[in-house]
């Protein structure tokens, strides 16, 4: 894929967030300086690469076998984190002349509970002496604040549009793709400073035609859109609630997405209806009420049939 | 032994005429046999035994007396026992562990842990617990004895593997009628055969019941075949349907409370099945969605039950259900059929292998991207979809995330 033939594997070569870079400049001079890292920031801005072009200054080609990769959301309890932190430290120090440690990359920390969080202070803690910590989160403020001092925080910004139209156009150069400028304009937009996004969105209309235009554009960005949880909501407000929790339980059963991502999918998508805003207020209430409940009960799919029943409820005047 | 000394001083029929040994306990001479020879052929490494077949039929007898009998102590854990991984490992194992103590200080051959009722306790939640007593199995240097009503209960698959299944059938109505015998003489009551058979085939095989019916109807030392009117069916245990249709159409708290109670089906699953049949039932708006708001509540409860393991806080949810539904049941009036199992339970099944194949993908591609399976999910597939339109495209990924024609396929289909 384009996003990782483009990823950039030096730090010059990143583009955007300067300051961050020049910082972390600073600290790869002399390694053993360098402290715990926690990078936040919107999706697509760099902080995976970064963090990747930290490792491969550290460690050249062999990066790999001094960098321990983890994601919060994937691993299954703090005690798996524990397990794989200790058993790295033990294997991955001291090897590599001036490097005193190796490096432990935590992605979507953010993810973790402040339980979970607390537990992972500890081991920050207890493995200093041998790894080196970079977390990487969405929102630096759902990190406990214990962590948060124990490291130097970086914020990566949203992408300016410029910045994107270049590497786009490189990346257009590169594989000799035709450009309208208001397909490259339309891009951007859609993006939202989400260079993943941007690079993704390129590439699959790269695949359907010859030339870059506004129309294949919105054509790619249609496709992409999941429409499922969009019709749940409007089937609910319109009275079918039987569509709109059988298409609940395709999200959650056949595509195995958790309750909680679901309900956030709700939230963002009621805002894209056209609503009168009386009735826009009771479903963004009844959301935050809903959401509270999923945490607090056992079973998400009656929670989320409960939401459905109440938008159903609160839409019944919105006719066909 | 204190189980002898409770007998004693009770004056409950069924504790006073106890089997006190093997030879007592009536009928399933195969599965007295079986378990005799399990238990006395026992090494370490070997299966634990799950003694199951319907209540009252001495499968938790069988294990006291056979135990005393062979000179084991029984170490017991009932379903009333929260069962969370850290109680079972808290109590049972170290006296799993250290054996040759227990030989010195009983004086037999040691310890012989009893887990009762297993199949009633294991919720989504407390999963924990059958790997507890799993790994209880494997390791345990004392036999592990399992009792169940329903050994078939799907939370109890994997365990079966690790059982040797031991089956108890019904107890014939002449060996009933035999024991009531016994008993009208020892207490001097005077009836007929003909109650006694009734009372025997009424309890449908459970000795348990059948004692306590008799006692009951034997208040004045006679009885007779009048009385038998006032022997209620006993509750047996109502299926799903009946359970559904009772709760819907009760017409006050105590109906829908009972109802509840009196079913088979565990709470949870009850829950689930009355989600699935809500909207039939009430088909206007308003009345939808505060019956959910009252499912939702009770769900709220259940949930608190599982976090904090407090089953005592069960009658709550269920208070909160019977009487939130039936304000609402009496708006509605017609007749409906019920679904059951609900689809979602059928639907988990087939989807298992369509679940497990997007985890994979989202795995091999996430490796690749340094993103989570979730992130894959969310943002990636939908473009990859897109892209493996092009055959060259399609051709690299594959081999660069290491995709096989299935996962393309399936990504495709999405």
């Amino acid at each position: 894929m384009w996003t990782e033939k483009y990823r950039p594997e030096t730090l010059d070569n990143v583009i955007n967030q300067s300051n961050t870079v020049e910082t972390i400049k600073h600290f790869l001079k002399n390694p053993g300086t360098m402290p715990h890292l926690l990078f936040s920031g919107p999706p697509g801005t760099g902080k995976t690469t970064v963090a990747l072009c930290i490792a491969r200054n550290l460690f050249g080609g062999r990066w790999r076998d001094f960098t321990l990769e983890l994601n919060a959301s994937d691993e299954r309890g703090i005690n798996m984190v524990r397990e794989r932190i200790k058993s790295f430290s033990r294997h991955a120090t001291g090897l590599l002349g001036n490097v005193p440690f190796g490096l432990v990359m935590l992605d979507e920390s953010d993810q973790m509970t402040s339980q979970a969080q607390t537990a992972l202070r500890r081991i920050m803690e207890t493995s200093s002496r041998t790894s080196r910590f970079i977390l990487i989160c969405n929102y630096a403020s759902k990190i406990i604040e214990p962590i948060q001092s124990r490291c130097a925080i970086f914020r990566f910004s949203y992408l300016k549009p410029p910045d994107v139209k270049n590497f786009l156009q490189m990346i257009a150069e590169n594989e000799d793709l035709s450009f309208v400028n208001e397909g490259m304009d339309a891009i951007i937009e859609f993006s939202e400073g989400d260079m993943r996004k941007a690079i993704n969105i390129l590439q699959s209309a790269s695949v359907l035609k010859d030339v870059i235009d506004l129309e294949i554009i919105l054509n790619v960005v249609g496709m992409a859109k999941p429409v499922e949880v969009r019709e749940m909501v409007i089937s609910a407000l319109k009275g079918d609630f039987l569509k709109s929790r059988t298409i609940l339980h395709d999200l959650m059963i056949k595509r195995g997405i958790s309750g909680v991502d679901i309900i956030r999918q709700i939230h963002s998508e009621i805002f894209h209806l056209d609503l009168p805003d009386t009735l826009l207020m009771d479903l963004a209430n009844t959301v935050a009420e809903y959401d509270f409940r999923i945490v607090e009960g056992a079973n998400e799919d009656i929670q989320l049939s409960a939401l459905l029943a109440q938008f159903w409820k609160m839409g019944g005047g919105l006719g066909a | 032994m204190d189980w002898e000394r409770r007998i004693l001083e009770s004056s409950i029929w069924v504790d006073k005429y106890h089997p006190k040994n093997v030879s007592e306990i009536l009928g399933n001479h195969k599965a007295k046999t079986k378990f005799l020879n399990w238990l006395k052929s026992w090494r370490p490494g070997s299966k634990a035994a799950l003694l199951y077949g319907p209540p009252g039929l001495g499968k938790t007898t069988l294990v006291h007396v056979a135990a005393d009998e062979l000179a084991f102590r029984v170490l017991e854990m009932n379903a009333s026992d929260v069962r969370i991984k850290k109680s079972i490992t808290k109590i049972a194992e170290p006296a799993a562990i250290e054996s040759s103590l227990n030989l010195f200080i009983y004086g037999g051959r040691g310890t012989l842990i009893f887990f009762d009722e297993v199949d009633g306790i294991f919720g989504r939640e407390d999963r924990g617990g059958t790997g507890a007593i799993i790994s209880l199995i494997k390791e345990s240097q004392h036999p592990i004895v399992l009792a169940a009503n329903d050994p078939w209960n799907p939370k109890l698959r994997t365990m079966r593997r690790y059982c040797q299944m031991i089956r108890f059938y019904g107890i014939r109505v002449r060996e009933i009628v035999t024991l009531l015998h016994d008993i009208c003489k020892k207490e001097k009551i005077v009836t007929t055969d003909k109650v006694l058979i009734q009372i025997a085939e009424n309890s449908e095989g459970d000795v348990r019941s059948a004692i306590n019916d008799l006692q009951m109807l034997s208040k004045n030392r006679v009885i007779t075949e009048n009385e038998l009117e006032g022997l209620s069916i006993r509750n047996k245990q109502k299926d799903a349907f009946e359970t559904l249709e009772q709760i819907f159409s009760a017409e006050n708290t105590q109906m829908a409370r009972k109802a509840i109670t009196q079913s088979q089906i565990d709470f949870e699953t009850l829950l689930i099945s009355i989600h699935e049949n809500l909207p039939n039932n009430f088909s206007d708006p308003n009345t939808l969605a505060k019956a959910y708001n009252v499912i939702s509540k009770a769900d709220i409860s259940f949930g608190r039950i599982k976090r904090t393991g407090d089953w005592k806080l069960l009658s709550y949810a269920l208070e909160q259900m019977s009487i939130g539904l039936v304000q609402l049941n009496k708006r509605s009036s017609k007749k409906q059929r019920f679904k059951f199992p609900p689809t979602k339970f059928m639907m988990l099944g087939y989807t298992k292998g369509m679940r497990s194949l997007n985890s994979s993908i989202c795995t091999l591609i996430g490796e690749k991207l340094h993103l989570s399976r979730k992130a894959v999910y969310r943002e990636i597939l939908p473009f990859i979809k897109i892209i493996i339109n092009d055959s060259d495209f399609r051709n690299r990924m594959s081999s660069r995330f290491g995709l096989d024609e299935k996962m393309i396929s399936h990504i495709n289909n999405m």
